[in-house]
């Protein structure tokens, strides 16, 4: 079974936050499908009214502090020691492959987290992969990191790679494989569906930047604001036609739709669809000097044109 | 010694087809200048089916360039190809739909069609002495036999490389492995791969395949193309560059991140005016 766990909260300052926000911050990241999320002892203290321990992971500093913070549904520490409950995963940093033959002194673990190998991807990791399951008797988590930009792939090809648990962050936070990305290479490849509305990563983007001042690309994947604009005739046309024939999933299905933008790259289906939109009816002999126009327009602006700058144009031509 | 892959760049195509975006005749052709610098090895410059102004832009691209192959991008169209041949490139890139889907559900065409169209097309440019390079859109969803069958059908025409290309951006790393090698296995034509980012994976996809043999990667400049862009040129730089030989540098991609950022987007604000 895939357990996710999602470590968001453990990646960023929250000190400056007001409390309600980063408490729906945790309550909308548990609607993503995940199985865990991740939080530590001050967060915890501050959110606690809102943190449902059978749900929650957290991480501590020392096992002693188990006894201190019972109940919840697993404890991650950096230095767990070989004599600790079951409940406790040992975080084990292992950076590169050249560090892998490191990994055989902690067999001994009952539960281990591996966080790192950045640069797997390029080795031979289905092996190492079988090979660091076959190590560790119990459970396994993966948490890969992005030095190389493979962090995604890599906790893909994990849990595609019958590897159960993975730990993950909203946006690749602090430096992950992105959970958004995972969810829905899972629901893709795997059809691995724990959550049919992702619409609510649309919520988590908002209340992300407001807490972390970080602007999100708009060309993010899965979840970027501008990922469903399209502007090039080829492409308007085929997804007119049918949408799967240029997009890999629906906008709805994250919360968003789609907006066809009108520029240098636009073809007739996107102009003749535009108008129809605004009520404009343009002569049909006009269409292609109206898109020589609007290409010569988006040239000279050096953008897209907005829709009242497109109509603007258009008007002169209907 | 590290095997050596190739760069072609489609900033100037791909890239420029992001939603919004609008390159000037002087911001490409001076991209370019910087690209071909840098060593990246083609530069994929344009679509002279889209008109005057982009004809002359790769007209002037090619009178600046020293070492870099030039491409043109067209559809599988006479009409395309034509237009490619007022530019004078080095290499005329052609894009057939492989996908059962693009075939028959976006084209309502079949795969006699294709077969014959993309030969017609192929033949024209080399019947003008032209390099053909052609690239498969869709292949990740398509019937890799056809994939093969077609791609050696090309080989024996004298087609210069195949190019396979994740058009929805829904290979994995092992998928991107087995099509390639299947594909290096079974044609004797050098293979390239294409990448898109929606989910998160154009680079690894890149990296991935190019370790399963494939010769030419693309990129763009900042990842930039369609939805969630393509493979980004340095950051593959950054991930391949240990593995393999490959021009640029980690250092002179740098330099061209850094300076194509000033000369693309430094002007985005301009005031409407009609």
């Amino acid at each position: 079974m895939i357990k996710i766990t999602d470590i968001t909260l453990c990646t960023f300052n929250f000190k400056a936050a007001p409390e309600h926000k980063v408490s729906q911050l945790y309550s909308l990241l548990l609607q993503t499908g995940i199985s865990y999320i991740e939080i530590d002892i001050p967060l915890f203290e501050l959110i606690e009214e809102t943190v449902d321990k059978s749900k929650t992971v957290l991480r501590i500093h020392y096992p002693t502090q188990i006894n201190t913070f019972p109940g919840f549904a697993g404890y991650v520490c950096r230095l767990g020691s070989l004599e600790t409950p079951l409940n406790l995963i040992s975080e084990i940093q292992i950076n590169d492959v050249r560090e892998l033959n490191q990994i055989s002194k902690y067999s001994e673990n009952k539960n281990v987290r591996i966080i790192g190998l950045d640069d797997l991807l390029i080795h031979d990791y289905v092996n190492t992969f079988a090979k660091i399951k076959e190590i560790f008797s119990g459970r396994v988590e993966f948490c890969p990191q992005n030095r190389y930009y493979c962090a995604t792939s890599l906790a893909a090809e994990w849990v595609l790679n019958k590897g159960e648990n993975i730990a993950v962050s909203f946006c690749g936070s602090g430096g992950f494989a992105a959970l958004e990305e995972l969810i829905m290479i899972l629901r893709i490849a795997k059809r691995h569906k724990p959550n049919m509305d992702l619409s609510v990563f649309r919520k988590i983007k908002e209340l992300y930047q407001e807490l972390t001042g970080y602007q999100i690309a708009g060309n993010k994947a899965v979840i970027g604001d501008h990922i469903f604009d399209v502007e090039s005739g080829i492409h308007v046309d085929g997804i007119l036609k049918k949408s799967s024939n240029y997009e890999p999933f629906e906008p709805t299905v994250v919360g968003m739709s789609r907006n066809i933008v009108i520029g240098k790259h636009s073809g007739k289906s996107a102009v003749e669809m535009k108008l129809k939109e605004y009520g404009v009816i343009p002569k049909s002999e006009i269409i292609s000097i109206l898109l020589t126009r609007i290409r010569e327009e988006s040239i000279r602006l050096g953008r897209g044109l907005n829709d009242r700058e497109f109509i603007s144009i258009a008007r002169k031509f209907s | 010694m590290k095997e050596k892959r190739y760069i072609i760049d489609t900033t100037l195509r791909d890239g420029e087809q992001t939603p919004g975006y609008a390159f000037t005749k002087a911001q490409k052709v001076n991209l370019a200048k910087l690209m071909d610098d840098a060593g990246i090895y083609q530069i994929e410059a344009g679509i002279p089916a889209m008109g005057n102004y982009e004809k002359e832009t790769i007209l002037e691209i090619m009178s600046h360039r020293k070492n870099a192959l030039i491409s043109t991008w067209n559809r599988m169209s006479k009409e395309d190809v034509n237009n490619s041949f007022d530019c004078s490139p080095d290499i005329i890139h052609i894009t057939a739909p492989i996908s059962y889907i693009h075939i028959y559900s976006k084209l309502n065409k079949n795969k006699a069609w294709l077969r014959k169209t993309l030969q017609e097309c192929v033949f024209m440019a080399k019947d003008k002495g032209y390099e053909v390079t052609v690239g498969f859109e869709d292949a990740s969803r398509a019937d890799i036999t056809f994939i093969i069958s077609m791609a050696n059908l090309l080989s024996d025409m004298g087609v210069k490389s195949i190019r396979f290309a994740d058009t929805v951006g829904v290979l994995t790393p092992t998928r991107t492995y087995q099509c390639i090698r299947e594909l290096i296995e079974n044609v004797d034509i050098p293979v390239g791969i294409h990448a898109h980012n929606d989910l998160g994976m154009a680079l690894a996809n890149s990296l991935i395949a190019a370790k399963a043999g494939a010769l030419y990667v693309d990129t763009t400049i900042g990842g930039i193309g369609e939805r969630a862009g393509n493979c980004d040129l340095y950051q593959f730089i950054t991930a391949a560059g240990g593995s393999f030989n490959i021009m640029p540098s980690y250092f002179d991609a740098a330099n061209v991140i850094k300076e194509a950022q000033n000369l693309l987007f430094s002007g985005l604000n301009k005031t409407e005016a009609i």
